[in-house]
Formats: C-alpha cells, sequence, structure tokens
C-alpha cells in the first residue's frame, strides 16, 4: 500500500469519507503514518540500513548521529579489510580483559556502545583508513508523496493501519475502542518482528535439547 | 525535528483545545517535565567528564546559605558547624578553642584543594565536583585505568588516615562528600595539569596552541572572496571575506603591491620579492603564483593520529555543540567520569529538545496528554490518562533499551552462579577456624 492507500483505509475505518473528510485532514492522518512507522522500527527493526565508518587513528569513540542520522540500532560490525565481525562488548568486560585497555592501539576486533548516541571501538586505530560495514536497523524516513510506500513488507502494511486506527480513536477519546485497536496493532507487530529477520543477524542463543531422555533423538550415535 | 511550539500545537490539537481548558503554559511546564523524566528514567544520555588534579571549584564558603550566590557553579562548603550551628570552622583546634579545651590535634586548614601542593597533610577530603545536569555516576577512571568504588565503612575500616593518604589512586567514593561530589583515594597532591587556558577570563576563546606537542591550523577559509587595496574601499559592498593585499606606506600616502616598493618608499632596507610574482585571487595559483591563505575564525576541532581530542559539552545542554572550545582536558593523570545527564534548562517554545532523538518527541506528547487528561477538573478523562502514561512508560524502557546501542549484536550466554570476576577485587578469605589454629 502506498500513502494514499494507506490514508484511505485509516479514514474508512474510522467512519470517515475518504475523499472529503470533515473530522480529520489528510495531513493529520500522514503524521499519523508516520508516528506508526516509527513505533514500528521501534518495535520490529524491519528497516535495514549498511552505513561506512572510515576510523582515524588514535580516535576510539564515534557519534553515532554522524555515522547516520537514523540510526536506531546496530545489528553488525563487519571490517572489510580484515573480513571479520566486531564483537561487542561492554567496558566492565574491557576492564576485565585489560586495565589499560583504553591505551591499547591496533586494528579493532570490538566495539562498545558508550549512550544511545555514541560508540568506541578497540583497540584504538593504529592508522587512518580502516573501515567499518554498520549494519543497522532504521528510523524509517517521512513518505514524500502519495504515490510513496513504507518500506515494511507489505505483510506489515496492515500493521500500520491499525496503528491509524488506534490514533483516530484517541483522537475522539474513545479509549475502550482504542485499546482494542492497540492490542491488535500489538499483536501484529509480534508477528512482524519474527518476519523482519532481525534476529537472523544474532547467534542462536538456545537451541533443541540432545540429552538422552529429551523428547527427540540426538543424532550423535554411540557404538 | 519539532519544535517544542509546533509538538504543542499537535498536543493541543488532540485535546481539542484553543488554551480555554489547559493554558499554554501549563502544557509547556509538562513538555519539560516530560523531557526531564524520559532522560532521568531512560539514563539514556551519557558523557564523560574530565578533571585536573588537585581539584579545584568555582567557590568555596563557609555558610549553607552562600550557595545561593555561586551561579550554579561547582562549590564547596569548608566550613563544619558547631555548637548548634552557630560557629563554623575549618580546623579541629577552632572547636576546641572556643569550646574551653585543650586544642585538638589539627592538621593545616585549605579553602582550595590546590594548597594541597603548599602544605603535607589537610584533614579535608579530597573531592571532585560532578557536573550540574549529573544524574548517575557510572564509571571513574584514573589515567585511563578504572577505579573501583568503595564504601566509606570499607575504608575507615582498612585505614586510619586514608583520607590524606598520598599515591596511586585506586577507589572512589560518594559517601562523605555532599551531593554532585565524588571523592578519589589515594590522592595527588602535585599539579596534574593537562592544558592552561591562559587569559580565558579575559580573551575568550584560545586562538593559540604550544606546548610539547606541535600544532598545525588546517582551515577550511583558505582564500579571500575579494581584495581590495586601501582603507578607503571599506565599508564596501561586497560580502564575505575581504583582503587588503598592499603594503601602505608610512610616509607617502601610496600603496604598494610588493614589500620592497613601500620600503623603498620609506628609506628601509629593500628585501626580495617573491619570484613568482604576488597573487591577489585565488585563481591565480593556477599560474604558479603563491597566494596567501589564511585561517581564519575560532577553533573547530582538533585532530591527531596520536591520540582523539573528544568535543563535550558543558552547561547549558541546548548549546553543546556551539560556539568555541573553552577548555581543554586530558584522560592521561587526570580523573575521568562517564556520567548519565539530565537536562537543566526549560524549554521555551522556539527551543528543540536536543538532548533526544527527533522520533521520541511522541513520547513527550504522550506525556502531556497524560497529565492532561489526568488533571482535576473539566476534561478530566482518567482512563485516557492512564492510556497515555503507559504509552510513555514504554517510550522510557524503549530508550533504555537504546542506551545500549550494540545490545542487539549483544550475545547472551548463562554465566556461572558465582560469577566470573567483578570489578572489585575480592576480600581476603580467612579459614573458618582462623583464631582457634593460630
Amino acid at each position: 500500500m502506498n500513502r494514499s492507500d494507506l490514508t484511505t483505509r485509516v479514514l474508512i475505518e474510522l467512519g470517515e469519507s475518504s475523499t472529503a473528510p470533515v473530522f480529520w485532514d489528510t495531513d493529520e492522518v500522514h503524521t499519523i503514518l508516520q508516528d506508526a512507522q516509527e513505533s514500528m522500527a521501534e518495535a520490529i527493526g524491519g528497516i535495514k540500513r549498511t552505513a561506512m565508518l572510515s576510523l582515524e587513528a588514535g580516535a576510539m569513540f564515534y557519534p553515532l548521529r554522524a555515522i547516520a542520522p537514523d540510526l536506531l540500532r546496530i545489528t553488525r560490525i563487519w571490517s572489510p579489510s580484515r573480513d571479520m565481525r566486531l564483537t561487542s562488548v561492554t567496558r566492565d568486560q574491557l576492564d576485565r580483559h585489560h586495565e589499560l585497555w583504553r591505551t591499547v592501539t591496533g586494528s579493532p576486533e570490538n566495539y562498545l556502545s558508550m549512550g544511545y548516541d555514541w560508540i568506541g571501538v578497540w583497540p584504538v586505530p593504529a592508522t587512518s583508513g580502516i573501515l567499518l560495514r554498520i549494519d543497522y536497523t532504521a528510523w524509517p524516513r517521512t513518505l514524500d508523496s502519495d504515490s510513496d510506500w513504507p518500506e515494511f513488507l507489505e505483510a506489515d502494511h496492515e500493521t500500520l493501519v491499525r496503528y491509524g486506527v488506534y490514533d483516530g480513536l484517541m483522537k475522539r477519546w474513545d479509549v475502550e475502542q482504542a485499546e482494542a485497536a492497540f492490542q491488535e496493532y500489538e499483536f501484529r507487530v509480534g508477528l512482524g518482528h519474527s518476519r523482519s529477520g532481525t534476529d537472523k543477524a544474532k547467534a542462536r542463543n538456545w537451541q533443541k535439547g540432545s540429552a538422552p531422555a529429551s523428547s527427540f533423538r540426538s543424532n550423535v550415535r554411540t557404538p | 525535528m519539532n519544535t517544542v511550539g509546533q509538538d504543542l500545537d499537535l498536543i493541543q490539537a488532540r485535546l481539542h483545545d484553543g488554551g480555554t481548558v489547559w493554558t499554554r503554559a501549563e502544557l509547556l511546564n509538562w513538555y519539560n517535565d516530560g523531557y526531564y523524566q524520559l532522560c532521568w528514567q531512560s539514563g539514556a544520555i551519557r558523557r564523560l567528564q574530565f578533571y585536573d588534579l588537585p581539584p579545584r571549584f568555582a567557590y568555596t564558603h563557609t555558610f549553607e546559605w552562600e550557595t545561593q550566590f555561586t551561579q550554579h557553579g561547582p562549590s564547596r562548603c569548608i566550613g563544619w558547624s558547631f555548637h548548634d550551628r552557630t560557629y563554623r570552622c575549618t580546623s579541629y583546634w577552632e572547636v576546641s578553642l572556643i569550646t574551653g579545651h585543650v586544642p585538638a590535634a589539627s592538621l593545616p586548614g585549605i579553602t582550595q584543594d590546590w594548597e594541597r601542593s603548599h602544605v603535607d597533610a589537610v584533614d579535608q577530603h579530597y573531592t571532585f565536583a560532578l557536573p550540574h545536569n549529573f544524574d548517575l555516576l557510572l564509571d571513574a577512571r584514573w589515567n585511563n585505568r578504572p577505579l573501583n568504588g568503595i564504601s566509606v565503612r570499607e575504608m575507615d575500616e582498612a585505614d586510619d588516615a586514608w583520607m590524606r593518604r598520598v599515591g596511586e589512586p585506586w577507589w572512589y567514593s560518594t559517601g562523605t562528600g555532599r551531593n554532585d561530589t565524588v571523592e578519589i583515594f589515594q590522592i595527588k597532591t602535585d599539579y596534574q595539569q593537562a592544558y592552561s587556558a591562559i587569559g580565558y577570563d579575559s580573551y575568550g576563546f584560545p586562538r593559540l596552541l604550544s606546548g610539547d606537542r606541535t600544532y598545525e591550523v588546517s582551515s577550511s577559509v583558505r582564500q579571500a572572496d575579494y581584495t581590495y587595496t586601501a582603507s578607503g574601499d571599506v565599508p564596501n559592498p561586497l560580502n564575505g571575506f575581504g583582503w587588503r593585499f598592499t603594503y601602505p606606506s608610512t610616509v607617502t600616502s601610496k600603496m604598494c603591491v610588493h614589500q620592497w616598493e613601500q620600503q623603498w618608499l620609506d628609506g628601509l632596507t629593500m628585501t626580495d620579492s617573491p619570484t613568482s610574482g604576488r597573487g591577489t585571487q585565488g585563481w591565480e595559483s593556477q599560474h604558479g603564483i603563491a597566494v596567501t591563505e589564511f585561517g581564519v575564525g575560532f577553533m573547530r576541532g582538533l585532530t591527531s593520529p596520536d591520540r582523539q581530542y573528544l568535543g563535550y559539552g558543558q552547561g547549558l545542554e541546548l548549546y553543546d555543540y556551539y560556539g568555541g572550545v573553552r577548555s581543554f582536558s586530558s584522560s592521561d593523570n587526570a580523573l575521568e567520569i562517564l556520567v548519565a545527564q539530565v537536562p537543566t534548562t526549560t524549554l521555551a517554545e522556539d527551543d528543540y529538545p536536543l538532548l533526544l532523538p527527533e522520533q521520541t518527541q511522541k513520547y513527550l506528547r504522550h506525556f502531556v496528554w497524560s497529565r492532561a487528561f489526568g488533571r482535576q477538573g473539566p476534561a478530566m478523562i482518567p482512563k485516557l490518562s492512564a492510556h497515555y502514561r503507559t504509552r510513555f512508560i514504554g517510550g522510557v524502557m524503549f530508550m533504555k533499551e537504546l542506551t545500549n546501542a550494540a545490545a542487539a549484536d549483544s550475545v547472551k550466554v548463562k554465566d556461572s552462579a558465582a560469577g566470573n570476576g567483578s570489578s572489585r577485587p575480592p576480600y581476603v578469605r580467612l579459614p573458618a577456624n582462623f583464631e582457634s589454629t593460630w
């Protein structure tokens, strides 16, 4: 669905005329759809981007807004020159690993978050020009025209409509119906998160049990 | 990003009110509350701060009421009260004397910690002022090495003179100082000054860097927009950066292109001129002529292949990223802290809530609606208020999660029950039959 379709759907669901709405203007619906996109991106992480960062010798910290203004969550950092993924660590881990880790220079192998808007790389780059490829989930861009469409999967576009309906009902101060619509939106968000594939960038931290007494046999053959 | 005023327009539209039920000022107050709450509850705004040693305070005073005149600067009360706050003292012996007893053993009293470099030891604790917008101390380091947090009781039981023991800092504590302060132990009494801004109080921004390192200027403004010949051209209608390329003779009223001409007119020894000629416009460099380049304006950044110069704001966070460089610090031989901050300025309608990403402004609107619908009086709708309150809390949780920007890339594994180490060294463990055995 493009922006025009989404706007029409929301207005019809709210019992309004899609061509000449009385209690709404289309700009208002567009604002709600943008809120819907942002809320979905925060929950689903379905908009994926890649940015490049060129490191400077001696510089450990980098502001995320300068790397990509739409950066929401980092999902992976890859070093193309060394063909390796940088491992996310914490300050505490580095403190335990090396007391003076702040003074160690070399080719970065780890990165750490210093807050929502800046990261550090470690070891501190010894030379300038080392490239990092940063994969991230992004905040959505504003839809520019009626023919523009959201970047989320088509199956998630209905979720945007649900949010629009919810917010429209909130405008009417009809909280009972609005909360029901919001629950439907949240249910769809859960499905969207599974569909988005953002978790596939991570390691699986669970697996089926292989103990002898478990309900499925292991594939290990014993003599 | 919306201005606060634009957000208030959206808020009023949802309230179906033009200021009759909820005044604009009321909404603005709630908006500021929401801004503070979102920053504070999420702890997402984290910044580094560096301190030269010994610690410095803009003001020291002896009575609490004096703090109202410290202009929110870092201040320290050095007076201890006694006799139902009738008296203030700075040394132990003063109490004994006034109460008619033999003066107690005391060490010299100081009012600023730099005085420690002139005395052996003092009774005052070694205290640093935390930033005015400080909320939570997350990390402390001395000379790039992590310091461990410790309680005052542990220090009291370990050493009878821990507060004045000179040596390498290992510990930090917020236990004995007043609010917005932190102490480190052991202490350093000699000067550890990274940079010194000489004349900052009289001359504004630093113009020149000097020291053990070599500094060069790199300017994006390298060439003049136009050139002119005499003071008669000024003022002129041209815009941009102009350069007067002539040398005025002090004897005649003539203007010279080359310096030797001016020297000849003034009867001075003539020096050579550039053999390639003298250029006045940038494009002349294409013909092999040396063109004068300029470094103008304030220092906007510092780079080095050996270290990072990290810009950080101090004071009013609204303007953290504007203006010039006012001071320099270093992590070498200095105290470094990582703190979570809160906003300390009140937003007006033309301001932006710059500490937060623009996409989180919707949570500020939720906060205002929550307050508006929860206010006693006309249009009070508790259910709507509760719903928006829930949405705001969702925003807080989201920002809290976002505080670790790498959370989505972290692999979580189960740890052993005993843990695999902590930042604190373990206590000495003696056998249960310790005393009977020995």
